[in-house]
């Protein structure tokens, strides 16, 4: 039986090494391990033989099985592998024809800067706000402490409606209308668009502000020179050094402007970016806060000026005449 | 303002070099615009005396002059036309540098010995052009070191003086500031006023509280010839041109006070009655400019008799204009009120170097100064004969006689500032400004009246002062704050995060639009517009109703740039009547996807304004919203196409519209292209954005799938088969839409072939064929019974 056995392996063997085709290895498994295989009628007829040597050719059998199984489903999956190789190399599509497909779109550069301004403040919880762009000259200017024949007026070249409104000349307004509907303390950013008619090489007769406030009692000057420097070091990087410039403005006391280091074409330069106070006690009182109860400060940036520092933008202009060429490298 | 440093030392010391003084301004509040350094290199320049005059034996346009400078004589070639014998001038001997940094040596000229050269103003630096060689005036001593008599050499500040420092507009104010920024000390300038009994009829009253204070001082015997060099030289290097003696006295004390001055001719003041007062109705005056103006009531004027004769603080009447040959002076000096003057100013649109010190305000006490100041140099430089009978119109009651006073807390301002300052180290920069203390009240000075107000005041001149980097920074340490973001402001972020995503460029636009833009467009009546009283410019004029107006012109810009295919946006303001609202623009034209080059892909490229309402949808859905979508044939806006156009409903209200241009407006903006714009008010999107989102369970039962292909008249619109599917379709619907679109001459003519599919699923069980059979049947019925068409 042993002899029977290993001249069927070694016949069985050579057929499926010889196999290449998976159909005819389906039709080959059947002819080796079917009921009518020589395999199985070796097994059954096991119990014909004497009983002693039943255990070596049952188990040296079922071994045969399993190792022609075995080896079936090796020589399966080869061929399996070999006939799919031969369906991939027969695909000939040029991957290295030009791509096809929607172009990237883009988001204005000012867009990315007051996000990026607004982000950070955000995460030092001031709340976004946002107010109209044609104002009353009371938002304006009035509850700014800037009376109507207030020197300060000469600072704001501004575009008068036919109704007596104003194009806001600044986003400080939103300050005024959000102390005149909540109560302190009060932390709110307002970002938008301001006007002025004075357009020139380096204005534009419309341009974005980011205005800032914060509301407490016992707030500092101390900390408004903090929230700023970390605030500006956050937006430019920790390799400029900042400074604080007396200055004024009507709505602010003590004022300062915030200047930045920048090194531009080797030379070192301090940059006008922020003016900044503390707020004016009659700024508290026209909005009907007690100046000897609440302290706050203000602050606001131009958001074309720091686009032009960031991605070196020599033109105000570029920013208004939207040319894709400009539009698509931000 | 303009500071010569030569002047400026004066009345303080400055030992430090110019940047760094114009730093430590700049620090101060005082920002510096501009060093100019004049006559950098100039050197060596000298005054002579042109002894003789001789004729060059061999050139026609040279002479040969003897110049006398006090102890040697000189030989000199010049071809200068403009000099006689006795005339002092300018000379620059061998080793003499000029403004143009030519160095001058001896040489021959045609072969005579020439050893030096005479000097023009501009060789001098001090003007940019000049006529011949500048004759010096007859007293000028000779052999003197020119460079320093006529300040040839100096450096001038440029400031911009900030609203609230008035007193800095001045000479000697600014030197006040340098004394507190440095430590030096100041001085002011010593007057030795010597006053006659010399009479005279003149008389003042003032008949507004707007004038609390009106001197006049009556100068006599005056020779009004020209300044003395370094007067006129102080003048111009502060921007002023010299006139006469008289007039540049005023001028000068003014630049050195800050206290404005007139000067009117006694010959010329018919009647010697001046009253203050405002303004009547319809008084017209002639002004030194030659201007006549007309002045509105409550303007403040300068009477006499019932004659204006100046408008206060402004300028003074052509009519007593000091001349050449004025001998007699009336000189007023007095209080104007800053408000009136500014409104005064602003309402005739004359700012002049008077005005601009009134608006922001004059000390009271420096009246009187002012005067005696430029009755002495008048007595000095003119000749004057000053009248000890000083005419005053005074209202003592006024408030800007009295002191002002606030209380102070050194507590209190460390509080507030975040500083540890001590009350040594406040004292010492207050003091040198003028601040008194008495325990805890501090005197604030005259000159600072018009802006310390408050303690924060004292607060900021303290911290200016020592220092903002004295300072130390921290960061509030209060509980973050409970409050909200304006929600559109999340929308505007989710608009733009979504069109950028899908391949739109945003643009940011001016909201200003033109007449033109509206009326072609039609966009709203004239009542509603919100039109600026002071455009810059008629295309700059009205705010936008819509983002249209702002968006074609861009489309147009790019197609004349050979730049065609736009996908342009822009999240922005609207103006309406009485509100505004946030809203998104896309004006499309042209492909989207330019790089598609295979047949099947290019045709999908011709059906931009499906693709775009598809955007839309998506969009919508990425909000958790459903739109619905309207043809408007009957209404459609004026700019819209008559037919390809969309209204956009959300629930019931209209927010916003989706359409091809009409071509009437796109040759107004010459655009050749189609353009397709959607617009979205995004307000109204908001509005419906409050629902939260909640989970729907869904069916986990397979579905089956039913299509049908319909012939139909092409005059038969999509959404009218669709409103028959919505109608009768079964409720085990759960999607239908469009797989096939077939459109061909093989079909019977004007038909169109639409392939339709459904998709049948049940929430609770699996759908049998014979179901779904029947229900699908049923609705190709109704289809076939309601609408003209055929099911193939």
């Amino acid at each position: 039986m042993i002899d029977i056995l290993n001249s069927i392996k070694t016949d069985s063997i050579s057929k499926i090494n010889g196999i290449d085709s998976l159909h005819e290895l389906d039709q080959l498994k059947s002819f080796l391990l079917g009921k009518k295989s020589p395999l199985m009628d070796v097994l059954k007829d096991i119990p014909n033989i004497p009983v002693d040597e039943r255990p070596v050719v049952g188990k040296q059998a079922n071994q045969l099985k399993q190792d022609l199984t075995n080896k079936i489903n090796e020589k399966r999956e080869e061929l399996i592998n070999k006939e799919r190789d031969i369906f991939l190399n027969q695909d000939t599509t040029d991957v290295t024809l030009p791509t096809t497909g929607l172009p990237n779109g883009s988001y204005h550069p000012i867009t990315i800067v007051t996000r990026r301004v607004c982000s950070i403040l955000n995460r030092y919880g001031y709340a976004i706000k946002q107010g109209p762009n044609i104002e009353t000259d009371f938002n304006n200017f009035e509850a700014l402490n800037i009376a109507e024949n207030h020197p300060a007026r000469d600072m704001h070249d501004t575009f008068y409606l036919k109704n007596k409104s104003v194009l806001r000349t600044h986003t400080s307004p939103v300050q005024i209308r959000t102390m005149l509907t909540q109560e302190p303390p009060i932390k709110m950013i307002a970002p938008g668009k301001v006007y002025r008619c004075d357009a020139d090489v380096s204005h534009s007769p419309v341009f974005h502000q980011v205005e800032g406030l914060y509301v407490d009692k016992h707030v500092s000057f101390a900390d408004l020179k903090g929230t700023l420097e970390s605030f500006l070091r956050e937006l430019f990087g920790n390799d400029h050094d900042i400074r604080f410039r007396s200055s004024y403005f009507p709505f602010t006391e003590p004022s300062v402007e915030v200047d930045v280091s920048y090194t531009i074409n080797g030379k070192t330069t301090w940059l006008e970016i922020m003016g900044a106070g503390m707020v004016q006690r009659n700024v508290f009182r026209q909005v009907s806060y007690n100046p000897d109860e609440y302290t706050g400060f203000a602050f606001g940036l131009g958001i074309e000026r720091i686009a032009m520092i960031l991605y070196e933008i020599d033109n105000i202009r570029l920013f208004y005449e939207n040319d894709k060429r400009f539009l698509t490298q931000f | 303002m303009k500071f010569p440093i030569s002047w400026l030392r004066d009345y303080i010391s400055i030992d430090c070099d110019v940047d760094e003084l114009a730093n430590k301004l700049t620090m101060a509040g005082l920002e510096v615009d501009d060093i100019s350094y004049l006559g950098k290199h100039i050197a060596g320049i000298t005054t002579g005396r042109i002894d003789s005059i001789t004729k060059h034996p061999d050139a026609d346009k040279l002479v040969i002059t003897s110049i006398f400078d006090g102890k040697n004589h000189h030989q000199i070639v010049t071809g200068a036309a403009n000099i006689s014998e006795g005339d002092i001038v300018p000379v620059s001997l061998p080793g003499a540098i000029l403004a143009n940094e030519m160095t001058i040596k001896s040489t021959k000229l045609r072969g005579v010995q020439s050893d030096g050269m005479l000097c023009s103003e501009t060789e001098c630096g001090v003007a940019d052009e000049s006529n011949g060689i500048w004759i010096l005036p007859t007293d000028t001593p000779l052999g003197i070191d020119f460079v320093n008599y006529a300040t040839l050499k100096d450096a001038v500040l440029d400031i911009s003086i900030l609203p609230n420092r008035g007193d800095c507009q001045s000479i000697l104010g600014l030197a006040r500031e340098i004394a507190a920024i440095t430590g030096q000390s100041f001085q002011l300038p010593a007057i030795e006023l010597i006053e006659m009994d010399i009479k005279h009829s003149y008389s003042v009253t003032s008949n507004t509280d707007l004038c609390p204070l009106y001197m006049g001082r009556y100068i006599s015997n005056l020779t009004n010839g020209k300044s003395p060099i370094w007067l006129e030289r102080r003048l111009q290097l502060c921007g002023i041109r010299p006139i006469s003696a008289i007039v540049d006295i005023t001028n000068y004390v003014l630049l050195e006070t800050g206290h404005p001055l007139h000067a009117f001719d006694d010959h010329l003041c018919a009647k010697k009655s001046f009253t203050i007062e405002e303004a009547s109705s319809e008084t017209t005056i002639t002004t030194l400019d030659e201007q006549t103006r007309t002045l509105d009531a409550k303007q403040l004027v300068i009477m006499q008799a019932n004659q204006p004769v100046a408008i206060a603080g402004i300028m003074g009447g052509k009519d007593t204009e000091v001349s050449d040959s004025t001998t007699c002076i009336f000189l007023e000096a007095a209080y104007f009120d800053s408000t009136s003057v500014r409104r005064s100013a602003t309402a005739l649109g004359l700012r002049t170097e008077s005005s601009i010190r009134f608006e922001k305000g004059v000390p009271i006490d420096t009246v009187d100064y002012a005067s005696r100041r430029a009755a002495s140099l008048l007595t000095e430089l003119a000749n004057g004969s000053v009248s000890k009978h000083v005419i005053t119109a005074k209202n003592d009651t006024h408030s800007c006689f009295k002191q002002q006073k606030i209380s102070f807390s050194l507590d209190q301002l460390n509080m507030f500032l975040g500083s540890h300052f001590t009350q040594k180290q406040v004292e010492t920069v207050l003091y040198p400004l003028g601040f008194t203390f008495q325990k805890d009240t501090l005197t604030i000075p005259s000159w600072r009246c018009h802006d310390i107000k408050e303690w924060p005041c004292i607060a900021e001149e303290v911290a200016r002062l020592l220092g903002f980097d004295a300072i130390q920074s921290s960061l509030p340490h209060s509980l973050p704050i409970q409050d909200y973001d304006d929600p559109i402001v999340d929308l505007i972020r989710n608009t733009q995060d979504f069109f950028v995503t899908n391949g739109f460029n945003e643009v940011t636009s001016y909201p200003m639009i033109s007449e033109d833009d509206l009326c072609v467009m039609d966009l709203g009546v004239k009542e509603s517009w919100n039109e600026l009283a002071n455009p810059i410019s008629p295309q700059l004029a009205i705010m936008r109703p819509s983002l249209l107006p702002s968006l074609l012109p861009l489309i147009a810009y790019h197609t004349t740039r050979q730049l065609p295919n736009q996908a342009l946006f822009e999240v922005g303001r609207t103006f309406h009547k009485d509100y505004e609202t946030t809203s998104l623009g896309i004006a499309l034209s042209g492909k989207r996807d330019l790089s598609a080059y295979q047949s099947s892909a290019r045709d999908l490229e011709t059906d931009t304004f499906h693709y775009l309402t598809h955007t839309c949808k998506r969009f919508f859905d990425s909000l958790g919203l459903s739109i619905s979508l309207k043809q408007e044939t009957e209404k459609p806006m004026q700019w819209q196409h008559p037919y390809l156009n969309y209204r956009i409903y959300l629930n019931k209200t209209v927010i916003g519209s989706l359409a091809h241009i009409h071509p009437n407006t796109l040759d107004h903006y010459s655009i050749k292209e189609p353009v397709i714009y959607l617009d979205i008010n995004l307000n109204h999107v908001l509005a419906n954005l409050n629902k939260p989102k909640t989970y729907h369970a869904f069916s986990r039962f397979p579905s089956i799938r039913r299509d049908i292909a319909v012939c139909v008249p092409d005059t038969l619109s999509f959404a009218d088969i669709m409103e028959v599917i919505t109608k009768y379709q079964h409720k085990s619907v759960i999607k239908t839409g469009v797989f096939d679109l077939f459109e061909s001459q093989t079909l019977a003519p004007y038909q169109r072939s639409i392939g339709i599919y459904f998709i049948y699923q049940s929430m609770t069980e699996t759908l049998s064929d014979d179901n779904v059979n029947a229900n699908h049947q049923r609705l190709c019925d109704r289809l076939t019974e309601s609408l003209p068409i055929q099911i193939r």
